[in-house]
């Protein structure tokens, strides 16, 4: 593993994540924290646009002059024009958990992971590579570079909400074959719904040459339970309720959460991926700065 | 212990107030949603029911605190043993009797004494019983100092002292072998008044009379029909030959025999604002042989007669041949300077005489020859009467000095309850007590979180 450099100083200071999730604009939104995070980082943490030369064929009318190797042309007196690889641009894949269990929080998990999303695609598209992004299985948008394409991506990630289970597994299934080549899949989620599964397809995905990043955000609520007086819990998906007298329950909640953090923890550095926990009171430039130092 | 006030125990209808408090938030459950409960485990409710019956203690301190905090209210106070004896031992003491008496000291010296200059022995008992009434708790006693003449004390006036208070007599200054005083004057036949002078010596009375004057008027002017006088005439006669008391010259009264002829006859009376008329109607009223006549006399006085500001002093046996219920027979009321009598009985009636004589006493003036009295009132009935003054029963609040008054102990201990149910409820938020710790410290850093 990695060990994390020390984060540079921004002199803007941390973003408050709850004031950047009340910016309408999540192209604005996402410049703002593509700006808080890039500052000081000394290289680019994705690979970028790369061309390798392959080989030498004589000049036919209309080549471009720009690809014509002219000190080969001074030592020969003919004209050649130089013939390169395919180019490999980096292609990312966004895939957002949309489960209602992600409706939670003040700031919620799912406008936290919306904005994470949002950051990390402007950063890839400004850099010259290709974004895309998986919602639920119906929704699909290729990889692709430009502007243009960012704003579409920006905008269906806008039109996103978190409702009802999520289908995990056979979105990052989709989403791993849809990717025409090897690339990045970046899943924001919590994780809750159809674990093994989705950790099944995560896996498949790894072995189909995609390299797989994980965002597990919860917020400090379900880490730290702080209730302590009588309280009836009612799942937000299933609509199940349990009464419990929160201040007795919290010690074997937070086993269990303790727990579940650490096999996901465990279970993707064993497989390779690269995992983040990311609370969303944390300053979403701060987390994601922590990600790509570690890259 | 006892309770001064237990009225104040009504109050712990106010109990139901903490229960229902508690079985009231209780049920209320705050209720969130939550993004997943897998990690919170429904057997926990066995933990919620436990804490249904961890409450109990803390409902019960609680009430406890009610009760310590009622019980205060009415006033306890601890009847221990040391006190008793304390209150036994102490004795406070009134003293009746002239100006500057002091009692003997007796059995022990008073923890609290006040005098009572009484020349009415009567009073300065009434007093003293007053006092003795709000003194500390203590055995009370009143010593009663006089010669005791006869009629100074009656057994009903001992009644009236309550049993709590001890009495001594001690009797103080003697009384001559004989006084005389004037009596009141007497009228006799023939119109005749007479001064009189009783001197008592010992057991004996003796009594002296002198004419004073040959023919005085009669105090007692009749109004009757014209054919009624010589029977009116009679009855006065009759009156003077049993030797009444002769009132003084200002004091004047009115027979108004009533008849039908007198129906629209209209009499100037108004409220009683003379004592001696007041007085005067009163001794009627207490004329057993004039009641006793009355009501054997046929006859009634109409409903103005019945009516302030006249009083109906005696009943008769109605108007009407026939059984009718007792009707006013005779009345009286009082003008400016006289009194006045109307009566609806006959001048023949053996009733009216004897009316005329008891209006003739009542007018009179007469003297309190029991201030002359100069036999004493026996040591024996002396003996009879006192008593020692008895162990004190429970105090009343009032009474009760600061160093006695034990509510403190029962504030103290709310206080020690009030702090007791904070500390109680401070552990049960913190669920202390209720599991075995909670790790309130553990906290999650994202930024050393990635794999």
């Amino acid at each position: 593993m990695t060990p994390a450099a020390t984060a540079p100083t921004s002199s803007t200071g941390p973003l408050d994540p709850a004031l950047l999730a009340g910016i309408a604009d999540l192209e604005l939104v996402a410049r703002i924290i593509v700006e808080g995070l890039v500052s000081g980082l000394h290289r680019s943490p994705f690979h970028g646009y790369s061309a390798e030369f392959s080989q030498y064929r004589h000049y036919r009318p209309g080549d471009d002059l720009k690809y014509v190797d002219w000190k080969l042309a001074a030592r020969t007196d003919r004209l050649y024009t130089k013939q390169f690889r395919e180019t490999t641009n980096m292609a990312a894949t966004l895939v957002v958990d949309t489960s209602a269990s992600m409706d939670f929080g003040t700031l919620t998990k799912f406008r936290y992971a919306v904005l994470a999303s949002a950051a990390l695609a402007h950063l890839i598209s400004t850099q010259g590579d290709a974004v895309g992004l998986v919602a639920a299985a119906g929704r699909f948008i290729a990889p692709r570079t430009g502007r243009q394409h960012l704003r579409g991506v920006l905008a269906a990630l806008s039109a996103l909400e978190p409702r009802g289970p999520w289908p995990a597994g056979e979105t990052i299934r989709r989403a791993a074959e849809r990717m025409s080549r090897r690339g990045l899949l970046l899943v924001f989620s919590d994780f809750y719904d159809d674990e093994d599964r989705a950790f099944v397809e995560l896996r498949r995905a790894a072995r189909m040459g995609h390299e797989v990043v994980l965002f597990q955000i919860l917020s400090r609520a379900e880490l730290e339970f702080p209730y302590k007086t009588d309280v009836e819990f009612t799942d937000v998906e299933t609509g199940r309720s349990v009464a419990v007298h929160a201040a007795v329950a919290r010690r074997e909640y937070k086993d269990g959460v303790t727990a579940f953090l650490e096999r996901w923890r465990s279970r993707a550095g064993a497989e390779g991926f690269q995992y983040s926990l990311i609370v969303t009171d944390t300053p979403p430039d701060r987390a994601l700065r922590t990600f790509l130092l570690a890259r | 212990m006892t309770f001064l006030d237990p009225s104040a125990f009504f109050a712990l209808i106010l109990l139901v107030v903490p229960v229902l408090i508690h079985l009231l938030v209780h049920r209320r459950a705050e209720r969130l949603l939550f993004p997943s409960l897998r990690f919170i485990q429904p057997a926990r409710l066995t933990s919620l029911r436990r804490r249904m019956l961890d409450d109990v203690p803390l409902l019960a301190v609680r009430a406890a605190i009610l009760v310590a905090a009622i019980a205060a209210l009415a006033a306890p106070v601890f009847l221990t043993a040391a006190r008793q004896r304390e209150w036994n031992a102490r004795v406070v003491r009134a003293a009746v009797g002239a100006r500057g008496f002091q009692p003997r000291d007796g059995a022990a010296r008073p923890f609290q004494a006040r005098a009572f200059d009484a020349s009415d022995v009567r009073d300065g008992i009434r007093r003293a019983v007053a006092w003795l009434d709000t003194a500390p708790p203590a055995r009370r006693e009143m010593v009663i100092a006089s010669a005791f003449p006869i009629g100074s004390l009656t057994a009903e006036d001992i009644a009236a002292v309550p049993a709590s208070i001890g009495l001594r007599f001690e009797r103080t200054g003697a009384l001559p072998e004989s006084r005389t005083v004037d009596d009141a004057r007497v009228m006799t036949g023939g119109g005749a008044t007479l001064s009189r002078s009783l001197t008592l010596a010992g057991g004996r009375t003796r009594v002296h009379e002198i004419r004073v004057a040959d023919r005085a008027s009669f105090p007692v002017e009749v109004d009757a029909p014209a054919d009624a006088t010589p029977a009116i005439d009679a009855a006065i006669a009759a009156v003077l030959t049993q030797r009444v008391w002769a009132p003084p010259p200002d004091r004047r009264a009115r027979l108004v025999i009533i008849d039908r002829s007198a129906e629209s006859l209209a009499l100037r009376v108004m409220p009683i604002n003379v004592p001696w008329i007041a007085e005067a109607i009163a001794r009627m009223s207490r004329d057993a042989e004039l009641q006793a006549a009355a009501s054997g006399t046929t006859g009634a006085l109409d409903a103005r007669f019945t009516t302030a500001p006249w009083h109906v002093v005696a009943l008769g046996k109605g108007a009407g041949a026939e059984p009718a219920p007792p009707g006013p027979l005779i009345a009286a009321a009082g003008s400016a300077s006289e009194l006045l009598v109307a009566s609806a009985a006959g001048p023949l009636d053996l009733v009216t005489p004897l009316l005329l004589r008891s209006m003739v006493n009542g007018l009179a003036m007469l003297p309190d020859v029991r201030q002359a009295e100069v036999v004493s009132i026996p040591d024996a009935e002396l003996e009879a009467w006192s008593r020692p003054a008895p162990p004190p029963g429970a105090p009343r609040l009032d009474t009760l000095e600061d160093d006695q008054d034990d509510r403190r102990w029962f504030w103290a201990s709310v206080l020690l309850l009030l702090a007791l149910e904070a500390w109680m409820r401070r552990a049960r938020a913190t669920g202390g007590g209720a599991v075995a710790e909670v790790d309130m410290g553990e906290s999650f850093e994202p930024a050393n979180n990635v794999a």
